[in-house]
This record gives C-alpha cells, sequence and structure tokens, in this order.
C-alpha cells in the first residue's frame, strides 16, 4: 500500500464516520468501476465497486445484485473478500470491500509454477474459503485465478462468489468469453445442477497450474478443448508428488458423484500437511449439555463477541473513540452492541475498518487463530449463559435488505442513525443480571450431515441459497388457462355466467364481423360462418367478442367486472378477470338489482334486517372481497364445466 | 377469526365423538362454519371475535387484547366502495410489546423489579392444593404423555402450550400448541398417539428453541429480549438462588405469556381487580415501575 499508516492525528466530527475519499481507479467490470478509497476517519484502504442504479433497472439485474450483496454479507471469512458497507447513492449502489491489491494470476504470470509447500499454502486458503461457503449453501461457480485476489502478504481474498450461475443451456458459450480452462465438465455440458463439486473441479485445476505453471486441459480450438475437459484426459507432470498427484486426480474426476468431495478433501494428506492451527475446521455444535450446566454460574468471558463483528478489540474502541470528537468508549461499546439489522450502524463499520488496518501488519494467521479460539470459548456451553444482547435475533422478522428498502421505498422499523451515541448500553456494570437463556434440551437434534449432492439438491429445491432468504417471488395469474378454442371458452364463459345469474353487456357492434351490420336495438349477433372473410370487418371492434363485461350482485353488494380471452402462446389461452368497480346495492323494497344505495348510512341493524330478508341464500359466506369470491366462483365453474 | 385453537378443539372433538375412518373421512370436507357448532358441543368458550379500527389508539387495542384474552387483533375498516369490512393488517401482542420495547427503551431501563415480585405469570402455587397435580395451576406433561393428552389439555384449559418435566420437575422442554399444527400439517393427524418425545422429533430443524429465565429476572430485561427475538412465552426455572435454599436448578416455577406481560404494562382494565402489592418479597430494590 503506497497510503501512509500513522499520520492520522487528526479528530473528526461523528457525522464523517460514513465518508470515503476516492483515491485512484483500480478497475472497470460490467456494471461499472471498482475504485481504491480511503475511510477518512480510520485512513482504512478500501475498495469501493460501483454499480449504476441505471444499469440495474436496464438490465434488471437487481436480484443478482442483491444476491451478490446477500453472498458477500454472509461470506466472513479470513480468505474471502469481506463486504464492510453498502452506500446508496442517487446513481449508485456502492459496495464498499476490502482491498486487495494482487491476483493469483499475476503471481503464476510472474512467477511461474511454484514449490509444493507454497502451492499448498494458497490451496489451503482457497479450500477454507469455499469450504465455508459450501456450509452457507453457496457455490462460486466460477473459480479461477483471477478471482482469487492476494493480500499484500500474499494471503489469499476469494472474490465474486455465486455470479455466474445464470448459466444454463448453451449459455455457456456466450457468456464464458473463451476461457473455459477451468470449468467442470457437467457446467460444460451446459447442465442444469451445479451444485459444489464444481467448484472442487475448479480448485483441481487452479492446484494443478500452481504446480506446474500450465493449464491441464488446454487447446486453441474450443471444441477439441471442450472434448478434452468432458473426457477428463490430461497428463500429470512427473515432478508432482505423489500426494499432489493422487488429489488433483481424485478432484479432476468427469464423473461429479464419483469426484472427491469438500469434506474429504480436508482429510487428505495435501491438505492436512503443515496445516495452519486456524484453519483447521470448528466443531460442528457443542457438546450436549444438561440443564444443571445451562443455569450454572456464568463464567465470565474476559472478552466480547458480537454477531458480525467477531471478539472486539478494546483498543480497537479506544482508538476509534479518540479519533471522534465528543464521542466516548461507552458510546462505541453501545452502538456496537446495538442491533441494527444487516446494514449495521455506521460504528460497527468504522469498528472493522480500524480494526482491520490496524491488523494490518499483523499475521493474518495469528489473528484467525485468536478470533477462532474465542470461537470456541463461547461456544462453550458453561460460559453461555446469554444475555438479551447474546441471543441471536431468533425470529429475524425485521430482516433489513437495503435493496428492497432501495428500491420498493419501505423501511422497517429500524431506529434511525441519530440515535447511536444516545442509545445506553445494555447494563454495561452487571453483566450478571439475568438468567435469559435458551433451553438447551428444546433445541432440535442436529441430524448428521446428508451427502452433499442430497443437501444440495434439497436445497436448490427450496429455492434458497440459506435458510433465512426469502424465496423467490411467484408469478400469479389470476384467470384461468385453456386450450380449447377460443370462441369455444367464450361460449362457455357466457353459459357459466348465466348459469351464475350474472348479467353481461350486450355487444352492439363487432366491427361486422360475421357480416353483421351492427343494428340499432338489436339483440343478438347471429353466426353465420358463410359471410366470413367477405367484405370490411373492423378488426379492433371486432376483438371485442372477447372481452365481456359483466356485473353480478352479491348479497348487497354489485360488483362489476371485465373478462378478456388472452392467447398466451399458439395454444394457451388465459381468461383474465378485471374488476372494473363494486358498489353497494341499495336494499330499499322496489328497487332494482342493480340500483346503487342512495343514502348510505347501513349499520349493522340494516345487515341483520337485511340477513332475515334474503332467505333464500342464507348459507352464503361472502368474504370481504366480493369480487375476489365472484372470480373465483367464476373459476371454479368454469373449471367444473369443462369435466 | 381461524386459530389454532379452533383447530386444537377440532380434534379434541373427533377424538370423543368419532371413529377414525369416520374422523378422516370428514375432516377432508370439513366446512369452517361448523366449527362454531363443535365449540358449542364441547362446551368450551367461542374464541372471541374482536376487532379495532386503525386509527384507534394503541392503548385501545392493547385494552381490547387484555380483555378478551385474545393474542391477535384484526384491524378493520369500512371498503369505501361496497361498505363491506375489510381486514387492513392484525395486531398481535407480540408486535405490541415490541414496538414498547422499541419506542420506550429509556423506561424499560428502570423496570428493575423481578417479574416474580411483580406477579406477572403464572406460578407453581406452594403446597399444591390438587394432590394429582404438583404443579398446580400449570398443566405439565412428561415425554411419555400422548400428544392426544397434551390437546385435550390445550382444549379444555384453553391453554397454548405445556411444560415437558421429568420426575424431578425440571423442564425438559415445552410442547405448544403450534406443535400440533405442525403435525397436522405434516399429514400425522391420524398419529396424534404419538408421545411427545416422537412428537418433538417432527419439529422444524429451525426452531430457535424455548427460552427460560428465572423467578429474580427483572421486567426490563425481559422486554429486551422481547426486541431481539420473537418469543411467546418463556418457562420459569429455578436457578442458583433457589439452589442456594435446597431446590434444583431447571425444575419448574411458572410459566409466563405475552398477555401476563402486556397486562401488567398497560394496567388492569374495567372490571378486573387491581392485585394486591406483594406482602413478602427478597426483592431488595426500590425503584417501582412506570406502568
Amino acid at each position: 500500500m503506497s497510503d501512509s499508516e500513522n499520520d492520522i492525528p487528526e479528530i473528526f466530527p461523528a457525522s464523517k464516520l460514513g465518508e470515503y475519499t476516492v483515491i485512484r481507479d483500480v478497475a472497470e467490470g460490467t456494471f461499472g468501476k471498482v475504485k481504491m478509497g480511503q475511510h477518512t476517519v480510520t485512513g482504512h484502504v478500501v475498495a469501493m465497486k460501483y454499480i449504476s442504479k441505471a444499469v440495474i433497472h436496464r438490465e434488471k439485474t437487481k436480484t443478482r445484485v442483491r444476491r451478490e450483496y446477500e453472498y458477500m454479507r454472509t461470506l466472513r471469512h479470513p480468505h474471502v473478500i469481506k463486504l464492510y458497507e453498502v452506500i446508496s447513492t442517487p446513481t449508485d449502489i456502492i459496495f464498499v470491500m476490502e482491498f486487495a491489491g494482487g491476483e493469483l494470476f499475476n503471481y503464476i504470470v510472474a512467477n511461474g509454477r511454484m514449490p509444493e509447500s507454497r502451492a499448498r499454502k494458497f490451496f489451503q486458503q482457497i479450500i477454507s474459503g469455499i469450504e465455508f461457503s459450501h456450509r452457507l449453501k453457496i457455490v462460486h461457480r466460477d473459480l479461477k485465478p483471477e478471482n482469487i485476489l492476494l493480500d499484500d502478504d500474499l494471503n489469499v481474498k476469494i472474490t465474486d462468489f455465486g455470479l455466474s450461475n445464470e448459466m444454463s443451456d448453451g449459455d455457456f458459450l456466450a457468456t464464458s468469453c473463451g476461457s473455459p480452462n477451468y470449468a467442470a465438465p457437467e457446467v460444460i455440458r451446459g447442465g442444469v445442477y451445479a451444485g459444489p463439486e464444481i467448484d472442487v473441479w475448479s480448485a483441481g485445476v487452479i492446484l494443478y497450474v500452481m504446480l506446474s505453471g500450465r493449464l491441464p486441459f488446454e487447446d486453441d480450438d474450443v471444441h477439441m478443448l471442450f472434448s478434452k475437459i468432458t473426457q477428463g484426459s490430461f497428463h500429470i507432470p512427473s515432478s508432482f508428488s505423489n500426494d499432489a498427484r493422487n488429489l488433483i486426480s481424485a478432484m479432476l474426476v468427469v464423473d461429479p458423484v464419483k469426484r472427491i468431495t469438500i469434506p474429504e478433501i480436508l482429510q487428505h494428506p495435501f491438505f492436512t500437511k503443515d496445516l495452519p492451527r486456524y484453519l483447521s475446521p470448528l466443531p460442528i455444535a457443542p457438546e450436549p449439555v444438561s440443564m444443571t450446566a445451562l443455569v450454572a454460574p456464568p463464567k465470565q468471558l474476559d472478552f466480547e463477541i458480537i454477531e458480525g463483528l467477531g471478539k472486539i478489540e478494546p483498543e480497537v474502541v479506544e482508538e476509534l473513540a479518540s479519533r471522534l470528537a465528543d464521542v466516548t468508549k461507552e458510546d462505541i461499546w453501545a452502538s456496537l452492541r446495538r442491533d441494527d439489522g444487516v446494514q449495521g450502524n455506521a460504528v460497527k463499520v468504522s469498528y472493522l475498518l480500524l480494526r482491520d488496518k490496524k491488523r494490518g501488519s499483523k499475521g493474518l494467521a495469528a489473528l484467525a487463530e485468536a478470533e477462532r479460539d474465542a470461537q470456541m470459548a463461547a461456544m462453550d456451553p458453561r460460559n453461555a449463559i446469554l444475555s438479551p444482547s447474546a441471543l441471536s435475533p431468533g425470529g429475524n422478522d425485521a430482516e433489513d435488505n437495503p435493496f428492497e428498502a432501495e428500491f420498493n421505498g419501505d423501511y422497517d422499523e429500524t431506529d434511525s442513525p441519530e440515535y447511536d451515541f444516545m442509545s445506553p448500553p445494555i447494563d454495561p456494570d452487571n453483566p450478571h443480571a439475568n438468567t435469559f437463556a435458551v433451553l438447551d434440551s428444546s433445541l432440535p437434534v442436529q441430524l448428521p450431515e446428508q451427502h452433499h449432492l442430497a443437501s444440495y439438491a434439497s436445497a436448490k429445491r427450496s429455492g434458497a441459497t440459506n435458510g433465512k432468504e426469502k424465496r423467490q417471488r411467484t408469478k400469479w395469474h389470476f384467470g384461468i388457462r385453456s386450450r380449447s378454442p377460443p370462441m369455444e371458452v367464450m361460449l362457455e364463459i357466457y353459459r357459466t355466467l348465466k348459469a351464475l345469474g350474472m348479467e353481461w353487456k350486450e355487444k352492439r357492434n363487432l366491427g361486422g364481423l360475421g357480416g353483421v351490420k351492427a343494428r340499432r336495438g338489436s339483440v343478438s349477433i347471429e353466426r353465420a360462418r358463410e359471410y366470413d372473410g367477405n367484405g370490411y370487418v373492423d378488426l379492433k371492434a371486432a376483438s371485442g367478442i372477447y372481452f365481456v363485461e359483466t356485473r353480478a350482485r352479491i348479497q348487497d353488494v354489485v360488483v362489476m367486472m371485465n373478462l378478456q380471452l388472452y392467447m398466451v402462446d399458439s395454444i394457451n389461452y388465459l381468461v383474465d378477470f378485471h374488476h372494473k368497480k363494486s358498489y353497494r346495492a341499495s336494499t330499499e323494497p322496489g328497487a332494482g338489482k342493480f340500483d346503487m344505495a342512495v343514502n348510505d348510512h347501513g349499520g349493522f341493524d340494516d345487515e341483520l334486517t337485511r340477513k332475515e330478508k334474503d332467505g333464500q341464500r342464507e348459507d352464503e359466506v361472502v368474504s370481504p372481497y366480493v369480487f375476489m369470491d365472484v372470480a373465483c366462483r367464476l373459476i371454479l365453474e368454469l373449471a367444473g364445466g369443462a369435466e | 377469526m381461524l386459530t389454532v385453537l379452533d383447530i386444537i378443539h377440532l380434534i379434541q372433538y373427533y377424538y370423543r365423538t368419532a371413529d377414525f375412518e369416520q374422523a378422516a373421512t370428514d375432516v377432508e370436507t370439513f366446512r369452517l362454519e361448523s366449527l362454531r357448532e363443535i365449540e358449542r358441543e364441547l362446551g368450551v368458550a367461542p374464541p372471541p371475535l374482536t376487532r379495532e379500527h386503525p386509527s384507534s389508539s394503541l392503548f385501545d387495542a392493547a385494552k381490547l387484547i387484555i380483555q378478551t384474552h385474545a393474542r391477535r387483533l384484526p384491524l378493520l375498516d369500512n371498503d369505501s366502495e361496497t361498505g363491506h369490512e375489510v381486514i387492513i393488517s392484525v395486531l398481535t401482542q407480540y408486535r405490541l410489546l415490541k414496538f414498547i420495547s422499541i419506542n420506550c427503551h429509556k423506561e424499560i431501563q428502570q423496570l428493575h423489579l423481578s417479574l416474580r415480585r411483580l406477579r406477572i405469570g403464572t406460578y407453581v402455587s406452594s403446597p399444591s392444593p390438587d394432590p394429582n397435580n404438583p404443579y398446580w395451576p400449570i398443566a405439565t406433561a412428561s415425554m411419555e404423555t400422548s400428544v392426544f393428552d397434551i390437546v385435550h389439555m390445550f382444549s379444555e384449559r384453553a391453554i397454548s402450550a405445556v411444560p415437558i418435566v421429568d420426575e424431578e420437575g425440571v423442564v425438559l422442554n415445552l410442547y405448544e400448541t403450534v406443535d400440533v399444527i405442525t403435525l397436522v400439517r405434516l399429514g400425522a393427524y391420524q398419529t396424534l398417539d404419538l408421545k411427545i418425545k416422537e412428537a418433538l422429533t417432527q419439529r422444524s430443524p429451525d426452531f430457535p428453541g424455548v427460552v427460560i429465565c428465572t423467578a429474580s429476572d427483572s421486567l426490563g430485561t425481559l422486554l429486551q429480549l422481547i426486541k431481539k427475538r420473537r418469543v411467546h412465552r418463556l418457562v420459569v426455572v429455578e436457578g442458583e438462588e433457589e439452589e442456594k435454599r435446597g431446590g434444583k436448578k431447571g425444575r419448574l416455577v411458572g410459566i409466563i405469556t405475552l398477555s401476563d406481560v402486556l397486562r401488567y404494562i398497560v394496567g388492569h382494565v374495567d372490571h378486573e381487580p387491581r392485585p394486591k402489592p406483594p406482602t413478602t418479597s427478597a426483592d431488595p430494590s426500590p425503584s417501582t415501575p412506570a406502568s
């Protein structure tokens, strides 16, 4: 990094907390630029990815951007690029991310093949990042040395998770710009299914490249390349050690079911050799505990873990406070402890930025290890008498998503950021003050992990990348589909309307359709097939034959609706229901069926007397949504009539 | 409004009156409007049919919820076109309390008095006036109890949860009316003779767990918990202090529902008499709660 490290003697007002200065452009992507920026208060250098809102709207990529955000927010791992915050400007969405200046790609280009120990170090870091993302049901799908960034200490930082998963049949050639060298055979074949095994394949290719300095599958002709990949034919140089040879052969197996899995790689001797302690997997769940352990006196941990921030470092809190005017450590602690939903608050973001800046010089491994120890200690149920602040927000009912807020404009009930320095911390003096806890014996027993394919398939089926993510919105047609010829459908509609006692508006002008001129007072249009095709037909008016204006009275409400038959495709038609208006009908004796109530003073008493009078359909239950009721009756009758 | 309790009543009704085949065929064609008859037949109170206008005050809504013991209150307005009633939204006890806990966070921090001392919740009375139930007035069950038996408790006593305890009274779990619905939804209404032990395995793997506390926890922290976590009831168990006095950690002491909390916070409305202030209490805290 070129920025000077220790030259920030200034004190800033708290209002500067969210401020960044752009230093220079780093790259240009599909959506916009990536710039290098510096956070004003902490001086930490970040990458800022600008995504133009105009482009999001134009390309309809809101879902994709949201997914990128969801993935980055979820993936907190020492070897995955971290998202600090998302800023929304009138023109852009800006992802403020961890900055890593190097690329594994450039490193290989510059240094050629590397010794096994170096390759192993990269490989361990890549696999640990991938393993972590797979546990969260996120598949990278496009692992290649260009997506593996390196920080100044040559630590791997994986980026661009899950961005290429819109690929399906045939798309691959079009989207991959001729660099399919890292893609698994099933991806190239355009299979619909793309699970974690495709990342295993790509990681295998990367390992091969690191050890040999060249690609396992290479050919100038794309079709030849594809056939090499799909046949899985590659040569392993004799310089590879037995472990490397064995692991690569297992990773580059064409049949995804037979390919080695990530959990198996974690056990492989090539991977486990010289594995830094912080990368060895955490135990899955705490030992089962009895109630007795839960109500035992809490052993006070001398640190605090806050969700999303990890173990809080008091020095960082202190330094952050010292950089801000009129802000005390206690204020910072209070803001860190606040649960502001997924967006966090400016103090949390600044804390992370300052912590990472301070960490910059220290070794990542040592820090990650300390973090891991803290997690382990916190997982020990004997230490885990939970304070309300430590209880995970269970219901998640106020899950904020900046994109929802951004595009839909409905903000949830989160407090305004101005409150940040006002809310006192939860019981700072007496963390023992309460004994609220989750009863361990009531938690569901964790079933053993399914085979990765099965669990992935089920995750895909439920349409979620992780348990909490919202399901994709279903598209609804309100109406009824039919494959019958359109005129038959229309006939059926009129029959149904008649059966239900509904009325419809007579068609006075069909533009000369059927050769019958519209006559004043005519009652019906005779179908006259022999005249079709002769003479002038006003097609616009004629299309009115597929349009019905109808009304029905249900108790004291008149519903007016329009029915329109649409052609969906060459064989399917859709009857669409459109609610035009509803009004309250007159209940005066002698009033016409569709007369509007004149003076509406209808109250409960009226309703009672009316119900007594309307003896004929006493059992009829009408919802407040009368139009829906009528439409449903129509649909039922239409569907029933077709049987 | 159709609630979980209606389904519970229905199960109870079929269990009493019909054999399995008849019930199974009946259930598929059952019309909701017949529920009221079933309630009459079972002699249980029909669920309160309450409503509030969306522009009424939160206080009025809270009073109504307390008076009727309803857990949720539909907000009804009249459709301007038809004059018919339309449900605009539904206010729940949880939402109401969460609103209070979010917007009155300063006041909440002053609520230091313990839940027991404030008499929030139902507590096991000692000695028990009922020789058959040492936890009177709280209904409990064991891991071996059948789901049917618990359904009867739900239906007869109009309660929504039963603590599951071991022989020593240590709370192991809490079986709730929603758990029955889960069984029914899985098509398992044919197998309600499952033991609780087995029925609990049907819970969703996302089940967040039962929340417990001790009687000395304060109302303030409970409200902070409500702000954080969707919780509908808490089981009060014996903790450290009780054990020092010869009790047993984890043993059932009481149960606190959101209605208990709401009733305390909003105050007692209309015909409900104010409870006498507690005369014996070990809680030395001098502050008084705002109500």
